[in-house]
């Protein structure tokens, strides 16, 4: 096997099995269909074999891997539309699919630039700082994305939530 | 701490097992012996000119090898203030971050007009994947007739030695004094038990010909490209369509026209 496979204890797939579930989630919220959503995974492990970038830690990496995901989204989204499109408001994107909820509803609603701290905060459990950290932003960008994005989700839920 | 609505809620969006194992096995291929310097690139036509170009630009660099000291490669990097822009009128605050002048014209004169531009944290790293400079890469895009298929990138030179330099180019023009060089690059996308023949080969190894695995069916694709220096900048036009040398010529001598103007000096 390849040299190529091993990253210091563990191999590019182990890092693949034990990311690409969330890696996935934050692309779906992103693309909203599962078709864009794992090509954009791959392409992010693509990148992630192919930059051969070295970790501090496994922090950073995850970091990484959400950062350079992300970037794809985006720009995958930039070419699926025309000059004018908003791309913070591409809501027309699909009919909610099945599998989503009323809240993931409203998640799969808010401006990109939210999302990925969002699922770090709400479903991960990461402090403000390790968010920061983690996504190499300052952690008063964090707060104020964290704070616009609980009120545009209790916008558009009604009031229902509480967070 | 994690809040139980949104766990289950995103525990509704699930990676399917067939997709995730396919992705795995796409992995490995990739990671077989001699293909870490083979280009693979998705197919589908939804990836367009930031996905395409940023792919390309790595393969460039990445086919050096490494001596100690010297450039392996260069990937994404995570740096502060990077982000899309959808008007040249914060050109001076892309400058201000980037740390060097850009040119880039709102329209060109065969049509192709300022669509977006896109201001990104990059990495130069070495044999042990040390990083030794990072730096702010902007990229263009340019459309016409509904068509974003150019894009004009941006970065500092890079005063750092490679091992292997990059294939040569299929031309090269002087123009206002500048040296322009250009490259078409043929692609061939094909699935995974593809075997080469004997004219990919030959192609491949007379240069500016790549086939990439790991694509449902076969395609094939021209992409060529024109890069200069201005002052200590590198221009690389990325054009998805492949066209032919004087039509990248006279989109750069603009380019160089427009930095002369404002660079009488140069």
């Amino acid at each position: 096997m390849s040299d190529a496979l091993q990253r210091g204890e563990r191999t590019v797939t182990d890092v693949y099995d034990e990311h690409a579930r969330m890696l996935y989630r934050i692309a779906f919220t992103y693309m909203k269909n599962r078709h864009d959503s794992e090509d954009a995974l791959q392409e992010c492990f693509l990148r992630y074999i192919r930059g051969k970038v070295v970790f501090a830690d496994p922090q950073h990496e995850k970091g990484w891997l959400i950062v350079t995901l992300t970037n794809i989204c985006r720009d995958m989204l930039k070419s699926k539309y025309r000059q004018h499109e908003n791309l913070d408001n591409h809501t027309d994107l699909a009919v909610p699919p099945p599998e989503t909820s009323a809240l993931m509803e409203a998640i799969l609603k808010l401006p990109d630039r939210y999302k990925a701290a969002i699922y770090l905060y709400y479903y991960e459990g990461y402090s403000v700082k390790e968010i920061a950290s983690m996504l190499r932003q300052p952690s008063n960008t964090v707060k104020t994305r964290l704070s616009r994005a609980r009120k545009l989700l209790k916008n558009e839920l009604g009031g229902d939530l509480d967070v | 701490m994690s809040d139980r609505r949104f766990v289950d809620a995103y525990n509704r969006i699930e990676l399917d097992p067939a997709s995730a194992d396919r992705i795995r096995s796409r992995l490995e291929q990739e990671l077989l012996p001699g293909k870490e310097n083979e280009p693979s690139m998705k197919t589908r036509k939804i990836l367009r000119t930031a996905l395409i170009a940023a792919a390309i630009s790595v393969l460039l660099i990445t086919s050096a090898y490494a001596v100690s000291g010297v450039v392996r490669g260069t990937g994404t990097h995570i740096m502060k203030d990077t982000g899309s822009y959808d008007t040249l009128a914060d050109l001076p605050r892309v400058e201000k971050i980037a740390g060097y002048p850009v040119t880039a014209p709102e329209k060109f004169a065969n049509g192709y007009g300022f669509e977006e531009l896109y201001l990104g944290g990059e990495e130069a790293f070495g044999e042990n994947f040390e990083t030794l400079k990072e730096y702010y890469s902007v990229m263009v895009n340019y459309v016409r007739d509904g068509k974003s298929d150019l894009t004009l990138d941006l970065s500092p030179v890079l005063d750092l030695p490679t091992e292997r330099e990059a294939p040569a180019p299929t031309a090269a023009k002087e123009i206002r004094g500048v040296e322009v060089r250009y490259s078409r690059d043929h692609y061939k996308f094909v699935p995974p038990d593809y075997e080469k023949t004997e004219d990919d080969l030959a192609d491949e190894a007379a240069g500016h010909y790549y086939v990439s695995f790991g694509s449902d069916e076969i395609e094939e694709y021209d992409f060529s490209f024109a890069d200069f220096e201005l002052g200590d900048v590198k221009y690389v036009f990325h054009d998805q369509s492949g066209r032919d040398a004087d039509f990248l010529y006279e989109m750069a001598e603009e380019v160089i026209a427009a930095y002369q103007a404002e660079n009488p000096a140069a």
